[in-house]
């Protein structure tokens, strides 16, 4: 709970400049670069939060990520703040703080459908001009296959999930024809 | 110097005359006032110490018969209650078999039916699951059939006196002796007497009043055990009528554990009847649901799959 809250909280100092320098969703883009790498390389923590490396070194280190990844100035800055606190770690949870906060900002929602089998293109457009007519707002969307659906579809929208699947119908009206026996 | 004369005879009979004056005046009287004391205080006494022994094991007995009485009662009323355990234990266990013989019985009539159930109602649960995959794709898939569910006092006196040889002198001594006798008598002795007399009247009244306690005590005594009988067959009576009360309540309470163990029984059943039904039906639905599955995945099409998502996304609201 303490680290989603610190997290959000360098999400907004960030996101605030970003704001002002209407760069924030190119901040976003960079946070989400430096997130990926960060979540495929955890040795990076060790290293980054070690005291044997001297405080320098270890700035060092993030400004040549920076410098492979093409960071902005603002970015290197902020990645090096989280070092020098010892914060580096919650810079994953900070990115994904910092998306919904640009989404939010941007009027956008990601939203995620699930579907049993592969489904036409035409579909596709038309569950995603639904929801943007529904909630008002932008939306990327992205599919993923799940088999076991049967049939029909799940809609996930941030915490908020959506459930068409033929799983789940034969699964109510299962307790429903079980409702009388207990 | 002594010499032995004729005043010797009459010292003698001066000795048998004041013998026989004394024992007729002193001593008879006081002897036979002794003899009385005696017998009337310590006679008294003992006929009073005798009743009050006899009052006291009158008692004892008394005591000890009651006691046994009430003992021979509690025997009983113990015989009584045991013999109810016994009754009781006996009505509850045999309850308590026929309670579970029932429960096996029903348990495995049960069984036999809900097997029967279940192989009737399985025939029924391929069309219980097409119509669900009917409904799920809101299309006819093929053949409709029907379904069924379901815790101490001391006296002393004497003395002797010499006297001269003549017989005057003996006649003189014998005035004055008996002059000193009568005024030692009357002076003295006399009121001695009367003074022991006295006390030994309140002695024989002390003792006569002892005795008529004792007396009292024996009537007492007497009456008690007069109405000994009654009060043992009374008391008797009592424990016996307690120890039947006692007897009642163990045997009622024996049929109210039998009405208990045939009350929790047909809850056991009932409630055996009901895990059962739910098992035949959870069965049955478990069978129809996990069919219409296969169904679904063999038999949904492209156009089912748009056309459910289609409804789906007609009929969504967000908020």
């Amino acid at each position: 709970m303490r680290k989603t809250t610190l997290a959000k909280r360098y999400a907004e100092a960030l996101i605030d400049i970003g704001k002002e320098e209407h760069r924030y969703e190119q901040y976003g883009e960079e946070l989400r670069k430096v997130a990926a790498v960060f979540g495929t390389a955890p040795a990076l923590y060790k290293v980054l939060l070690n005291p044997m490396y001297r405080i320098e070194t270890r700035k060092a280190i993030v400004e040549e990520l920076a410098k492979e990844l093409t960071l902005s100035a603002v970015v290197v800055k902020f990645l090096s703040l989280l070092v020098e606190r010892r914060h580096i770690r919650l810079v994953e949870e900070i990115s994904k703080q910092y998306s919904q906060m640009e989404d939010r900002l941007s009027g956008r929602i990601r939203v995620t459908v699930e579907v049993a089998k592969g489904v036409e293109e035409e579909m596709v457009r038309a569950v995603k001009e639904k929801i943007e007519k529904e909630s008002g707002n932008r939306v990327v969307l992205s599919t993923r296959q799940n088999p076991s659906l049967i049939g029909g579809l799940i809609i996930k929208i941030g915490n908020t999930i959506f459930d068409g699947s033929i799983k789940t119908q034969l699964e109510r009206m299962k307790e429903k024809l079980l409702e009388g026996v207990s | 110097m002594i010499s032995l004369d004729q005043s010797l005879l009459y010292q003698i009979a001066v000795f048998f005359v004041l013998l026989y004056v004394l024992n007729r005046l002193l001593y008879r009287p006081v002897m036979d006032t002794l003899d009385e004391r005696k017998e009337r205080t310590e006679g008294t006494l003992k006929e009073a110490e005798d009743i009050e022994e006899s009052a006291r094991q009158g008692f004892e007995e008394y005591d000890r018969r009651f006691k046994e009485g009430v003992a021979k009662a509690q025997e009983e009323r113990a015989r009584i209650r045991e013999k109810a355990v016994a009754e009781s234990n006996s009505i509850v266990e045999k309850a308590r078999i026929e309670a579970q013989a029932e429960l096996c019985k029903a348990r495995e009539e049960l069984e036999i039916t809900e097997k029967g159930i279940i192989q009737s109602l399985k025939e029924n649960i391929p069309a219980l699951s097409r119509t669900i995959a009917e409904k799920i794709l809101d299309r006819r898939l093929a053949l409709l059939l029907p379904v069924m569910l379901t815790p101490g006092v001391v006296f002393a006196g004497g003395g002797g006196e010499e006297g001269s040889s003549g017989m005057g002198w003996k006649i003189l001594n014998f005035i004055l002796l008996a002059i000193g006798g009568w005024y030692v008598w009357t002076r003295w002795i006399k009121g001695l007497l009367e003074e022991r007399a006295e006390k030994i009247r309140g002695a024989i009244e002390e003792a006569r009043r002892i005795k008529e306690e004792a007396e009292e005590k024996l009537k007492e005594y007497k009456e008690k055990m007069a109405g000994f009988e009654k009060k043992m067959e009374e008391v008797r009576r009592r424990i016996i009528e307690e120890a039947e009360a006692e007897r009642d309540r163990i045997i009622k309470e024996a049929h109210h554990t039998v009405e208990t163990l045939k009350e929790q029984a047909r809850r056991s059943v009932e409630q055996e009847v009901r895990k059962a039904r739910m098992r035949v039906q959870r069965e049955v639905v478990d069978g129809a649901v996990e069919m219409a599955r296969s169904i679904l995945e063999e038999n949904i099409t492209r156009e089912d799959q748009e056309r459910i998502i289609k409804t789906y996304i007609e009929r969504l609201k967000l908020n």
